[in-house]
């Protein structure tokens, strides 16, 4: 029997490009599926490590497991990484190098391993790729074929052994970006190589075409991670080859799509930020008037840090009209205390705000792995909002202001949007100001009674209370002390060792005339007078708001205690 | 009244010689030191006063309350002994003394909030009448616990000058650099702690020690304490309080310094009527490792100096480059289980719990009970936790705490408590460790060169095939971690006590890319788990478990080395009782 995805996947393949795509936005600024149903809406990723924690040998089954996990869940698109920046492809590519095969000895257990799976999968003529379409397009899923766009970032002859580095990337000293005299190009990769060369291009389109032309998939993600992809002087030559050769890649796709008679996608990962594509070349706004991408997913200018607050309001504006999708992806490394990655109620606030902007669907930069989201516990619970904003309206949520968490990235290193608001100084008489995106229509749900409670809280540390005077607005307004809970972490143990030493956090149990606004919300915490008989630095070191839901109106989880 | 009131009471009324609380009223004590021993310490909790109590955790102002919540925590737990830091590495105190400086009574600014507040919370408690010593004494004393304050006998001055900011160091560590150990070319130097640094103050002078003994001497007469505790330990890493050269003159020093004590114990005891101890903490071991620092322990002992001996893990230390912390459960007392025998002189085993893995930074219970076992098997008196503090899962403590404590001074529940025996094992990525106490088996982790046999020491108490007989063992599974292998292309082979594992009884469990909430688990490599049947498991005392990497894969090029190796032992309460006996 035919399922109505399938179906309509058929539909499409039948059907001319411009017929197949999806409608543009509608009421509240959100792009709808109506018109669309399949196109991707909540996706999550996978690496070449996904079955790095499943020893040999392989049944065929293993190969496919992560479709397995996440099937019957809100994720309705898998992207696989399956040419990564090494230049290796985890797959028998008949255009590129396969991962291990210019290994003479490895030298890391969990790559050898991956090296195995790679000869089993050989020996078995299992094709990679094909299997995973095959598995998702059963499940009902799309299958998005991702490749990174930018080679060689760490390249270095000593991980040979690991089987990740292609010959191309190791032996082409020549095509490398190189020193690069600009400042913000300090924490970059040099012997990444340099996008302003054909021959980089030219294998880098190969891979893209063979995951369109020899696979049924869904499409491919052109995978941003380090940019600009050359050196920052070179940014206004190179953009716009990137746009001509974003412009083969899409006729490759017009081109398979016909031949396979299957809709064939081109989305591509990029800042969010418009400065952040001026700085590295990226022409979005000619990009989607030319058609060029079907999706562009946005990311924060650190894309692995865990943000919320990513503001798509530029790239919803471009779109507007067109049939290109705008996809929010939030990193997960969050570095705290206690959750190394965001919670559920953090993930939820993410994608509530990504909704709430007009982003079509939501995904996470994470890899399944062929093991559960850990993170995210429970997974299937935590998952099955993300494609309903009607459902997250109401979920838990925590919004959080971006901080610098304990192991940034820096793949964004030198481009606007990548420093984060998080931490502050705080001086005797000098306001800070932090904004803080919510999402939640809180007047609205007070109004029935469905809010449990909505909770500010400001964390500074080296500060004792009783000693310093601080005062806290939101939206201009001042929260008054009878809100106020303090909450004493000097020195408080938890099961994971000291929880933020030295810190106080301020917690204001707001009622409902000083709740947070949709959209962006203004936090401004003074410090009014300072204990003189310390020499110690104060900031502000977090900022969040806690938003609960009921059920129902009056009705307690627990409604009784005996 | 209950027992221990009455004893106390009995001994407030009695004359010093006839405070030994009665043999008649002995519980049957099965450690060294020999009869008449009810009432003595028999579970201690180190506190070190500030980490897991109001001095850093609450906000100020403090009620008295809010202090003596440090031994409201410890009533009907198990612990039957507080020791309590009264002072600071760097000579300052916790308490209200006319002897010492206060923390932060020479601080101007402050350049640290945790030790802001417990100077401040100090100063208030004393200002307000609320003596800490005091007040535990007295809390201590109404529910039934030994309150023994404790000290370092080796202070350091030295540091920065922006310590000063700190409060922890005493003007008189600041003011006589003429008194420190200073540099000290002598080879075992370099193997030092972080803590003995060249500011330690020299005990060979007069005025260091006088300066101590005063501290002690209060805290033994002004105070209605039940003895104290000399910590010859800092932060319980031992060394010498002098230059390695000068340690034969120190021994017979520091022998004349407890001398003393020992008599202001005496004098308090007749002023007090009150029983007061003096215990010592000491490295565990022979006496060859007593004499490292210079410790006359048989003369202490002898001359009846001491009541009890706390011995620790001597392996503790914390350096930049050479990072040992480590979890020990199989202390060696056998020296100081044979010096006290007959004597009436405690051995008190004392035990750091922090384990330093992913999952678990402190020792889980079976682990501590392991621990606990094994020092009642070797002959201790009783049995404690050292670390200055302990949170398995944050504090306050939790059920899973108590129930952990419960069972610590019970060795005949100790026999059928599930139990976690290790191989001693540094720190999570510690590696060639650098003691100045001689490590005499080997210490894990431990490379494996294909075809060269490694064995390991593994200390069990348990008597396996009694509790075999009876139906009571519900399993036994000897675990061994090893990195960079895969089993389907390497070779292992495991024995216990010679007899090669059967692959029969063996699961493989793959950490290779294992992730879990907040991580994946490393290093990378495999447990091979080994479910032993009874004609394999362990015996009582040291086993030996051999692990040899047969055959290694010649494609990789990646050291293979053995991490963890541990025995997990389960019971059942019963026989025939399984605790979920029914799944529907």
């Amino acid at each position: 029997m035919l399922n109505r995805r399938r179906f309509l996947q058929r539909v499409g393949v039948a059907a001319p490009v411009s017929m197949v795509s999806a409608a543009g936005g509608l009421s509240a600024g959100r792009q709808d599926d109506g018109a669309a149903p399949d196109e991707p809406r909540v996706y999550l990723r996978e690496d070449f490590h996904h079955m790095s924690g499943i020893a040999p040998p392989l049944t065929r089954a293993d190969v496919t497991k992560t479709v397995d996990l996440v099937a019957g869940t809100s994720v309705n698109t898998l992207i696989f990484q399956l040419a990564p920046r090494g230049g290796m492809c985890i797959y028998e590519t008949r255009v590129g190098q396969m991962h291990g095969s210019n290994v003479r000895k490895w030298n890391h257990a969990v790559n050898y391993r991956d090296g195995l799976h790679v000869r089993q999968l050989v020996r078995e003529g299992w094709d990679r790729p094909q299997l995973f379409c095959d598995r998702c397009h059963e499940k009902g899923m799309l299958f998005f074929a991702s490749a990174h766009l930018n080679l060689g970032a760490g390249a270095a002859e000593q991980a040979r052994g690991t089987g990740r580095l292609s010959d191309f990337v190791l032996d082409s000293d020549h095509l490398r970006v190189g020193v690069d005299d600009d400042p913000r190009a300090r924490y970059i990769s040099p012997v990444r190589l340099n996008f302003i060369h054909p021959e980089v291009r030219e294998e880098r389109l190969r891979i893209f075409e063979e995951l369109l032309s020899r696979y049924t998939t869904d499409g491919v993600e052109v995978h941003s991670e380090v940019l600009p992809i050359c050196r920052f002087d070179q940014v206004s030559q190179c953009a716009p080859l990137l746009t001509r050769w974003l412009r083969d890649l899409k006729a490759i796709a017009v081109k398979a799509e016909r031949e396979q008679g299957r809709r064939k996608r081109v989305y591509m990962r990029i800042p969010a930020n418009p400065r952040a594509w001026q700085a590295a070349g990226l022409e979005v706004p000619k990009w989607i008037s030319e058609g060029l991408v079907d999706g562009l997913i946005c990311a924060s200018t650190d894309p692995e840090v865990f943000d919320q607050d990513i503001d798509i309001s530029r790239v919803v504006s471009l779109t507007r009209g067109s049939s290109c999708r705008i996809l929010v992806e939030c990193g997960t490394t969050l570095g705290k205390r206690r959750d190394d990655k965001p919670t559920a109620r953090l993930v939820w606030g993410a994608a509530a705000n990504a909704y709430h902007q007009g982003a079509a669907g939501f995904g996470l930069n994470d890899m399944v792995r062929s093991q559960r989201l850990a993170f995210l516990e429970p997974m299937v619970d935590a998952l099955r909002p993300l494609g309903s904003p009607e459902m997250l309206e109401t979920s838990d949520k925590i919004y959080h202001v971006r901080d610098q968490p304990r192991n940034p990235g820096n793949f964004g290193s030198g481009l606007p949007g990548f420093d984060p608001l998080l931490p502050k100084p705080l001086e005797v008489g000098k306001p800070r100001e932090v904004t803080l995106r919510v999402a939640d229509d809180l007047r609205r749900w007070h109004a029935l009674d469905r809010l449990r409670s909505a909770r500010l809280r400001v964390r500074i540390n080296n500060l004792e209370p009783s000693l310093n005077r601080l005062g806290i607005e939101l939206n201009g307004k001042p929260l008054p002390d009878s809100m106020l809970q303090i909450t004493d972490l000097n020195y408080r143990f938890v099961k994971e060792g000291v929880a933020y030493q030295g810190s106080q956090i301020y917690e204001y149990r707001l009622s409902p005339e000083y709740y947070p606004k949709p959209g962006e919300n203004v936090v401004k915490v003074t410090l009014l007078e300072k204990d003189p008989d310390v020499d110690l630095l104060f900031e502000i070191q977090d900022v969040d708001c806690s938003i609960e839901y009921r059920l129902h109106r009056h009705f307690e989880p627990r409604p009784i205690e005996y | 009244m209950k027992r221990r009131h009455f004893l106390q009471a009995l001994g407030m009324a009695a004359p010093a010689a006839a405070l030994a609380p009665p043999a008649a009223a002995a519980k049957p004590d099965r450690g060294a030191s020999g009869e008449g021993k009810a009432g003595e310490p028999r579970v201690f909790f180190y506190d070190d006063g500030r980490h897991y109590s109001g001095l850093y955790q609450f906000a100020p102002p403090l009620e008295a309350a809010d202090l003596t919540y440090a031994v409201d925590q410890l009533v009907d737990s198990g612990v039957d002994t507080l020791l309590y830091s009264a002072g600071l590495e760097g000579g300052a105190v916790q308490y209200g003394s006319r002897v010492a400086p206060l923390w932060g009574d020479n601080v101007d600014v402050w350049v640290h909030p945790i030790f802001y507040r417990a100077s401040r919370n100090l100063k208030q408690l004393v200002a307000d009448g609320n003596d800490p010593m005091r007040i535990l004494a007295e809390r201590s004393h109404q529910k039934g616990i030994w309150f023994i304050p404790t000290c370092p006998v080796c202070i350091i001055g030295g540091g920065a000058e922006s310590e000063r900011g700190y409060g922890r160091k005493s003007d008189f560590v600041f003011d006589n650099p003429q008194f420190y150990v200073g540099e000290d070319d002598h080879p075992q130097a370099e193997l030092l702690g972080r803590m003995f640094s060249t500011g330690r103050l020299n005990f060979l002078h007069a005025e260091v020690r006088r300066e101590r003994f005063r501290i002690f001497e209060e805290l033994l007469a002004r105070y209605e304490s039940d003895g104290v505790e000399l910590d010859f330990s800092l932060d319980n890493e031992f060394g010498p309080f002098c230059r390695f050269g000068e340690v034969a003159r120190l021994a017979p020093v520091l022998t004349q310094w407890i001398r003393d004590i020992r008599e202001a114990a005496r004098k308090a005891e007749q002023s007090q009527g009150r029983r007061k101890r003096v215990y010592v903490r000491i490295p565990a071991g022979p006496p060859s490792m007593w004499r490292i620092p210079g410790f006359e322990v048989e003369t202490w002992v002898s001359e009846k100096l001491v009541d009890g001996l706390v011995c620790m893990s001597p392996y503790k230390k914390e350096t930049p480059r050479n990072n040992m912390l480590l979890f020990d459960q199989d202390l060696d007392l056998s020296a100081a289980v044979r010096l006290t025998r007959g004597t009436g002189c405690r051995v008190l085993a004392g035990v750091t719990s922090r384990l330093g893995r992913q999952l678990e930074s402190t020792a889980t219970a079976p682990m501590l009970w392991g621990a606990a076992a094994l020092a009642y098997d070797k002959g201790a008196d009783g049995f404690g936790l050292s670390s200055g503090g302990w949170a398995p899962n944050g504090w306050p403590w939790q059920e899973s705490e108590y129930e952990t404590l419960r069972l610590l001074g019970q060795p005949e529940l100790l026999a059928t408590a599930d139990k976690n025996y290790r191989v001693r094992s540094l720190d999570r990525a510690a590696s060639d460790p650098k003691p100045l106490f001689p490590i005499q088996d080997p210490i894990l982790p431990q490379r494996l060169p294909e075809g060269k046999p490694v064995t390991l020491p593994l200390a069990v108490a348990d008597d396996l095939s009694q509790w075999q007989a009876l139906g009571r063992v519900k399993s036994v599974r000897l675990r061994v971690r090893v990195t960079s292998i895969e089993p389907s292309l390497d070779k292992l082979a495991v024995s216990l006590n010679g007899r090669t594992l059967p692959d029969a009884v063996r699961n493989d469990i793959d950490l290779h890319f294992r992730v879990l909430k907040n991580m994946a688990v490393g290093p990378y490599g495999y447990i091979l788990e080994y479910h032993l049947p009874p004609e394999h498991f362990p015996g009582k005392g040291t086993n030996q478990v051999g692990v040899t990497l047969v055959q290694r894969d010649p494609r990789i090029n990646s050291p293979v080395d053995v991490v963890d190796v541990d025995c997990h032992i389960d019971y059942r309460l019963h026989r025939n009782f399984e605790d979920s006996p029914i799944q529907y």
